[in-house]
């Protein structure tokens, strides 16, 4: 190799590793933040259930549940801007889409991730939500 | 001994359900309330969350307030930075909720209107494991039949126990700014 060839190759080199590093820092410092739509559901539990193992046992269902992705179905029993809860014991907050089409008494199924029991209302609390069906 | 037992009845069911109906009217609630903290230092990536999941309760006889807060419900820009928060500074496994319980002072339903007033909230603010008193002024109005409470105060980490390693020291406010926004309706 004559040393302009080296040269270059050098210089190749070390624009690969800083891209990698470059790349590596990206990923890990600017990660996309979690898209619970198009992760495995985890737990898949009627509404009523869920909420009624946080209240008979809140540290262990805390333990199992918090920050888990989980399909849970009820019926709707009050709906606000963005939210709903279902069966008295289950609030939902939506993924911004305020325009669904949703009624009290519907049956629904949603997909979204566990932040935790409310001991205030006695409510579990799901946000990110996607609606997965529906039963007018 | 029967002819009793039946005005007795009668006199007492209509009281239990009249107490339940004034309990249910005196309790204004947020299910969805907007509580935001800031602890961004100038020059470096801002650091603040959101949680938009927010309880709320104000009974409106006696003044009593009651907020709570789950910890993974905020919501951070940086994905780092909210794992960071929930797994080594707030631990949220361990503590999963912030929790306030006060009063608010002089509080009395009929003197809020359109125009908003400043109140004092006293009361304790519980997260973490620790527990602190936090007394601040906030803004009430009643809009609608909704009441509108907004506001705000300072804590700092090591209120509640929280250790900043010194890596991140310089880059996390010492003081953090909470502000809330609640539509509490009856």
């Amino acid at each position: 190799m004559s040393k302009k060839n080296k040269r270059y190759f050098l210089m190749g080199f070390a624009a690969l590793v800083i891209l990698t590093a470059f790349v590596i820092y990206d990923r890990v410092f600017n990660a996309a933040p979690r898209e619970i739509a198009k992760e495995t559901t985890e737990f898949s539990i009627p509404a009523d259930n869920l909420q009624f193992h946080f209240a008979d046992n809140q540290a262990k269902a805390t333990a199992k549940y918090l920050n888990r992705v989980l399909e849970t179905s009820g019926s709707v029993t009050e709906l606000g801007t963005n939210t709903m809860v279902l069966e008295n014991r289950v609030q939902v907050y939506f993924l911004d889409n305020p325009e669904q089409d949703i009624s009290l008494g519907d049956t629904i199924s949603i997909k979204g991730r566990c932040v935790g029991f409310d001991e205030l209302l006695l409510l579990v609390k799901i946000d990110q939500a996607t609606t997965i069906k529906q039963n007018k | 001994m029967k002819q009793r037992k039946i005005p007795l009845a009668a006199i007492l069911i209509p009281i239990s359900v009249f107490a339940f109906n004034l309990n249910a009217q005196s309790k204004y609630v947020d299910k969805a309330g907007y509580l935001k903290f800031e602890a961004s230092e100038a020059l470096f990536e801002p650091v603040e969350a959101i949680n938009k999941s927010v309880t709320a309760v104000l009974n409106t006889d006696t003044g009593e307030f009651a907020s709570l807060a789950l910890i993974v419900g905020f919501r951070f820009e940086n994905s780092l930075m909210e794992e960071h928060f929930n797994e080594n500074y707030i631990e949220s496994e361990t503590y999963p909720k912030a929790i306030f319980k006060g009063m608010l002072i002089d509080f009395d339903l009929s003197s809020l209107s359109k125009d908003p007033i400043e109140i004092m909230v006293d009361g304790k603010l519980a997260l973490h494991g620790k527990e602190k008193e936090v007394k601040t002024m906030v803004s009430m109005q009643k809009l609608n039949g909704t009441i509108v409470m907004k506001g705000g105060f300072t804590v700092t980490p090591s209120d509640f126990d929280i250790e900043i390693p010194s890596i991140v020291k310089n880059k996390i406010a010492k003081e953090v700014l909470v502000s809330l926004n609640f539509n509490l309706k009856p």
